[in-house]
């Protein structure tokens, strides 16, 4: 079973995301609120995916992208972005993010998206 | 200043003259996918000339344009570079501008509009030129995103990005991939790129699958010309140059006075050869002497005809770009043929020319070709083919427009002609050639479609009209699913006729000399009569039907029991008839004058003539028009 770490400082959008994995049989081994959370709980995890908030206190989505990428260049990171933030999503896929969904999504969408990187 | 007046006319002549042949020639890449050095060379040339000529006539903004191009396609030239698709379309569109602004050279001084734009888009080109230069593979790129999965004009860019990794991205569409506006027509209708790499198509393709929401994506190679370095440049140069036509510019005025003068001629050596041959005693020396006055005029005519005559090629190049850019629009693909370009008609009719055809080509591409998709399910070719032909026909030019769409709507027509009263619903059987006319009445349109080009599908009226006005007719035959013929025949304008003098109940007709086919004396028993009353003689087995002048025209209590003199008349190849008249006089040149206003509503008894003359002895004499008479046959017969 593939394994996801979830990225999200609101709860409403954590647990939303994973049931949507857990319905379509990831298993969610991690959550972090933040950036700096995101990145310890990676070196022990090492999820196969990882769904990245953008803004978030601490520790931004996009940093905490390059901080993993530096340590795993070849880690499953998806951006989840709103729009508003086409800069910000435009340098993370420069980084190295795998691709990015735009809220609000549905889990067709989400799922079509995870797919593609297996 | 009047020496720069007339500069200035030239270099107008000569700078249109040189854009039409370069939007020519970039068509002709275009649809050939094949230029060479050759082609190059000259289309630089056009650039260079035109830049030279407008700096001399201190057209700055002109000759920055020019140059612009004259730089891209020299370096092209030089380093032996592929011509992309971005050049002819920014190529065309400095001619269309130079086109549409020419006309503003003489009040401002230099062209109306802003040119940065465009010069700077020149620019990017040949920056991205040079920075580009080599042997690899072009490629068209597609790509459509997942529906819904938003920020398109960021997954393009990020698309665009992946692709510079392994490629030189030289263009994308649209143009800016960044926007509100970009992202909505990317969401729709996707994104597309112009690459250069020496990967393969199917690992780019790869590649792109691994983009996140790419629901299709396709890459097809794009294929570019393949030129070669010049060599001997200047040996070209000096051929270029003899090859070169010297032309100059005549104010079209002086043209028409002078064939005026040309009539007047002709009709003041008829009246001095009547004269003449009455006064004096009829000498071989006099008869000689006229003779070689006659073929003199003749030549002179014939001279000034023909500086008015322009091959009919003028209008058809122009319908090219007009197919273009519409079914470039329409998605259609669409193949433009001409025969009988070179066919050349007086420039009065070619201007009026253009409006007609253009309309007719419109209705083609809009409303005649099918879609891609609908072609191919009726196996038919997916590539439309629509045929501009011209020729001269029995003192006729015949224009054709032919296409291979979907044909008219036989019953679509019928039931909007019934709905607007223009038929009544009949028990009489009506034929195709009827209905389709009724496509040119005034409003008459059975689809609603309106789109830049084709407004609201009318235009046939228009047609008509324009026709009409030139005197000649519309002809439409058309068949479901296999196409749509409309044939515009128009007379040459020769203003002066040769035709053969017959008189019939005293009244004195010109038959142009070549529609005539056979003249004959009448045998009673070669003329029949249908039930109806009409006609017909019987000439080697095959029916013709038979016009008696006398009854025709004059007096139909006109008791006539004298033998008659018939002459066969061919109006086109497939429509031949007769004419019974009296009496046959000699040939003559006439000029052509038409009715006055207060006799054109007389149709009825005007009808098959074209116009009258006044003969040497003072005169006058009616001049049958062979077409029309056919029609006004044509017309008695269905009815």
């Amino acid at each position: 079973m593939k394994t996801v770490m979830i990225v999200d400082d609101a709860l409403f959008m954590r647990k939303t995301i994973k049931k949507m994995f857990e319905r379509a049989g990831y298993e969610v081994v991690a959550e972090a609120e933040n950036g700096k959370e995101a990145l310890d709980k990676y070196m022990t995890k090492k999820p196969d995916v990882i769904t990245m908030d953008i803004a978030m206190p601490v520790m931004d989505g996009l940093l905490s992208l390059k901080e993993i990428l530096k340590i795993d260049e070849t880690a499953n990171v998806l951006m989840v972005s709103a729009i508003g933030q086409e800069e910000l999503v435009g340098e993370a896929l420069a980084c190295g993010a795998k691709g990015f969904i735009v809220k609000p999504f549905t889990e067709e969408l989400l799922m079509s998206a995870v797919d593609q990187l297996f | 200043m009047k020496k720069e007046e007339s500069l200035f006319d030239i270099f107008l002549y000569e700078t249109t003259h040189l854009l039409d042949e370069m939007e020519t020639k970039l068509l002709e890449a275009e649809s050939n996918k094949r230029t060479n050095k050759e082609w190059i060379d000259n289309v630089f040339r056009i650039m260079h000339t035109i830049k030279g000529s407008s700096a001399m006539l201190n057209f700055k903004k002109l000759s920055e344009l020019s140059h612009g191009l004259e730089d891209v396609y020299s370096f092209i030239r030089d380093n032996n570079i592929e011509l992309t698709s971005e050049i002819i379309d920014i190529s065309l569109e400095v001619v269309s501008f130079i086109k549409n602004e020419i006309e503003t050279l003489e009040e401002n001084g230099d062209l109306g509009k802003d040119i940065t734009p465009l010069k700077n888009r020149i620019k990017l080109i040949f920056e991205n030129l040079k920075n580009f230069k080599g042997k690899k593979s072009n490629y068209k790129v597609k790509i459509k995103f997942k529906k819904d999965c938003m920020m398109e004009d960021i997954r393009a860019l990020d698309a665009k990005n992946k692709l510079e990794k392994i490629s030189k991205v030289l263009e994308t569409f649209p143009t800016i991939l960044k926007g509100p506006d970009s992202c909505k027509e990317i969401s729709e209708k996707g994104v597309s790129f112009l690459v250069n790499s020496d990967f393969k198509e199917s690992e780019i393709n790869n590649m792109l699958k691994k983009i996140l929401f790419v629901e299709k994506s396709s890459v097809t190679p794009y294929e570019f010309k393949d030129l070669k370095k010049v060599e001997e440049e200047e040996e070209e140069e000096i051929e270029d140059i003899k090859d070169r036509k010297h032309y100059i510019s005549v104010d079209v005025n002086k043209l028409d006075n002078l064939l005026n003068t040309v009539i007047e001629l002709v009709t003041s050596r008829a009246v001095l050869e009547d004269r003449v041959l009455k006064e004096f005693n009829k000498s071989e020396e006099i008869e000689n002497l006229f003779y070689n006055l006659n073929e003199r005029i003749k030549e002179l005519q014939e001279n000034v005809m023909e500086i008015r005559m322009l091959p009919i090629n003028r209008v058809f190049s122009s319908m090219k770009r007009l197919v273009r850019d519409m079914s470039k629009n329409e998605n259609k693909k669409i193949e433009l043929k001409f025969v009988g370009e070179e066919t050349e008609v007086d420039k009065n009719i070619i201007e009026d020319l253009y409006n007609p055809i253009m309309h007719i080509i419109r209705n083609a591409v809009d409303h005649g070709i099918e879609s891609r998709e609908t072609r191919e399910n009726l196996g038919k070719s997916s590539v439309g083919t629509i045929i501009l032909k011209a020729k001269t026909e029995g003192g006729n030019i015949i224009i054709s427009i032919c296409d291979d769409g979907k044909g008219l709507d036989r019953k679509a027509i019928l039931n909007k002609a019934i709905d607007k009263g223009y038929i009544k619903k009949s028990n009489r059987e009506i034929t195709d050639k009827e209905i389709y006319s009724l496509i040119m009445k005034p409003g008459f349109s059975t689809t609603e479609t309106i789109n830049e080009y084709s407004g609201r599908g009318v235009g046939m009226d228009i047609v008509y009209e324009d026709v009409k006005k030139l005197g000649g007719v519309v002809k439409i035959d058309s068949k479901e699913n296999t196409g749509t013929t409309i044939d515009l025949i128009i007379p040459l304008t020769l203003s002066i006729v040769s035709g053969i003098k017959i008189i019939s109940n005293n009244i004195s007709y010109i038959v142009p000399i070549n529609s005539m086919k056979l003249i004959f004396k009448e045998k009673r028993e070669d003329i029949v009569k249908d039930t109806n009353g009409n006609m017909f003689i019987v000439i080697d087995n095959i029916n013709y039907p038979l016009i008696n002048l006398n009854s025709y025209y004059a007096d139909s209590n006109y008791i006539d029991n004298r033998n008659k003199i018939i002459m066969l008349i061919e109006a086109s190849e497939e429509e031949k008839f007769a004419i019974a008249f009296d009496e046959i006089g000699g040939e003559y040149q006439v000029v052509v004058k038409t009715f006055p206003k207060y006799l054109k509503k007389c149709t009825k008894s005007l009808r098959g003539l074209s116009g009258c003359t006044t003969m040497g002895d003072g005169t006058i004499s009616y001049i049958v028009d062979v077409t029309g008479l056919a029609l006004e046959l044509n017309k008695k017969v269905s009815e």
